[in-house]
């Protein structure tokens, strides 16, 4: 089980990523997401909410079937927060790989 | 259960929060089961998708910033009528002053488990230079011929540098409580607060 400090973090920097190449929807955040990380449509919320707060996104509603849509749009502070996550991710990479690393040579002794 | 149905129940969860803040979650979810059923699921399956109301209200509560929900439930849901000002007004000499007192009491509590914390922290500090101190002084005294007595310094400083570890993880574990003890309360009144106000609204 992930911490939950770590589990906010990252759900956070993946709605970034779901809308950095295209503004999307909710309803297809969610979608986009399931297959790499576990969400629901109330977990994206708060999230959202959060994102909109920090500034990390905006929200624009546009017409679709006759309903208004709300459309998340990425920042280029969120674009920053993307860049800085995938920073920092390297390092915790190469900690990981060393920690594998002593695992396998403890289990051949 | 409809779409509509589902969104009246959330709204009736919601009754404690901010409206804005209700309304804006109910919007979203409004959008979300029309979505849902824009891609082939129906009403009833949309809304089963959702998960439990619950769960859905408990997580939107928790996510308003206090501040918010003390305004909210301070805001008079009638007019306060004129006797009731004047009684007030009449009153403060006695409710401000109670209650300035309680909340001197409750921080001079805080104050007073703070002191504890932090004297843990002092000791294990004093014991770490004492250790280092002695150390010192032992080795001095090996140097100076005073082996026996040199030896014996070294082992009390070495039991000081043990009981230090220990000392470090009884003030770390006593600090996190203390930390965790400051959140409770703020926790509680705003648990408080959101039931009192959909106890409120049932009746």
């Amino acid at each position: 089980m992930l911490d939950v400090q770590l589990k906010r973090g990252l759900l956070e920097v993946c709605v970034l990523s779901a809308i950095k190449y295209e503004p999307s929807y909710g309803y297809q955040i969610v979608k986009d997401m399931k297959p790499y990380v576990e969400i629901t449509e109330s977990t994206l919320y708060p999230i959202l909410r959060r994102l909109e707060a920090a500034q990390y996104l905006t929200v624009q509603s546009a017409e679709h079937n006759g309903r208004l849509r709300k459309y998340y749009h990425i920042t280029d502070l969120g674009r920053e927060k993307i860049r800085s996550f995938s920073e920092e991710w390297k390092e915790i990479l190469a900690i990981y790989q060393f920690v594998v690393r002593e695992e396998r040579s403890n289990d051949q002794t | 259960m409809t779409k509509l149905k589902f969104l009246e129940e959330l709204r009736a969860k919601l009754a404690g929060i901010p409206t804005e803040d209700a309304e804006q979650s109910i919007a979203y979810y409004a959008e979300m089961l029309d979505d849902c059923m824009e891609d082939g699921m129906s009403e009833q399956e949309a809304v089963a998708s959702m998960g439990s109301l619950d769960e859905i209200a408990a997580r939107i509560v928790s996510e308003v910033p206090i501040g918010r929900l003390v305004k909210e439930k301070i805001r008079p849901k009638r007019k306060i009528s004129t006797l009731e000002i004047v009684l007030l007004a009449l009153g403060s000499p006695i409710w401000l002053s109670l209650l300035i007192a309680l909340l001197v009491i409750l921080l001079s509590v805080a104050a007073v488990l703070l002191v504890g914390v932090v004297t843990l922290w002092a000791v294990g500090a004093s014991f770490v230079g004492c250790s280092i101190g002695a150390i010192g002084m032992g080795v001095l005294m090996f140097v100076d011929g005073f082996v026996a007595q040199g030896l014996w310094m070294v082992g009390g400083a070495l039991t000081l540098a043990g009981l230090s570890v220990l000392m470090y993880f009884a003030s770390l574990h006593t600090t996190i409580g203390f930390g965790k003890l400051m959140v409770m309360p703020f926790a509680l009144i705003k648990r408080k607060l959101v039931k009192g106000e959909r106890e409120d609204a049932q009746i």
